[in-house]
């Protein structure tokens, strides 16, 4: 098998990899019961699995310019989804929809109260 | 833009339209979620991760036809898909420092901040805060 037909092989399975992520993260999403259980399931498919779907396509498209414009997307895709999924947890934490039992550690709550409503 | 699909291997064309079928069904139940709700918080993941399935989509058209044509798309779909659930976020947490209680409860009647029992919302609905 040449070098293009590998490159085909495993570009195919990454993209299947990343769409089985994105069909995890819709069945949690449905199934999982509030807000932050809800937002674990749905980051997967927002980092790894779009990832494994780019390296697919890098990987069919095989030419310098579109491998970039792959970059590209995926290193913006690392900058802004955590930033998203760091506000909407924090405005969930704050507007009080999570469960407080579910919780292991609870380091905001004394950190709010040190300093209660002074950062916006 | 003449599109035609390169030419591939069955088990390559059986293998694509899985991929498509399994983005269709992600896609179909972050929708459900998007619509069921039941806060804004929710529907900004659900809308998050719908973006993220769109990006998927893309992605595998632009394999399947070897066709670069809609990376740009993706480019800006990255950009794009976090401001709305940003703003969101930002939206409520202003509400929340200004301790509005009822006026969440008037814009958004679902949303249960002030342990309002919701109906008919199934078994997976938001849970009530403490």
């Amino acid at each position: 098998m040449s070098w293009t037909g590998v490159a085909d092989v495993v570009g195919t399975g990454c993209m299947l990899a990343g769409a089985l992520l994105c069909l995890l993260a819709g069945i949690g999403l449905l199934r999982l019961p509030d807000v932050l259980s809800r937002m674990h399931a749905a980051t997967k498919p927002q980092s790894l699995g779009l990832l494994l779907v780019l390296i697919g396509a890098g990987l069919w498209l095989r030419s310098p310019i579109d491998l970039c414009t792959l970059l590209l997307v995926g290193l913006f895709q690392l900058l802004t989804s955590p930033v998203a999924a760091h506000m909407v947890g924090r405005a969930a934490y704050r507007t009080g929809r999570l469960d407080r039992e579910d919780l292991v550690r609870d380091e905001l709550a004394p950190a709010l109260e040190e300093k209660p409503r002074s950062e916006g | 833009m003449a599109v035609t699909a390169r030419a591939h291997a069955p088990a390559f064309e059986v293998t694509f339209a899985v991929i498509a079928a399994l983005l269709l069904i992600a896609g179909l139940l972050v929708t459900l979620r998007l619509v069921r709700g039941p806060s804004t918080l929710d529907r900004a993941v659900a809308l998050d991760a719908l973006v993220a399935v769109v990006m998927a989509g893309i992605g595998l058209q632009t394999a399947v036809r070897g066709n670069p044509f809609y990376l740009p798309v993706l480019l800006v779909l990255s950009f794009l898909g976090f401001t709305g659930s940003v703003g969101v976020a930002r939206f409520m947490a202003l509400r929340d420092e200004a301790g509005t209680e009822d006026v969440d409860e008037d814009v958004d009647k679902d949303e249960g901040t002030g342990g309002v029992e919701r109906g008919g919302e199934g078994d997976d609905g938001g849970r009530e805060p403490r």
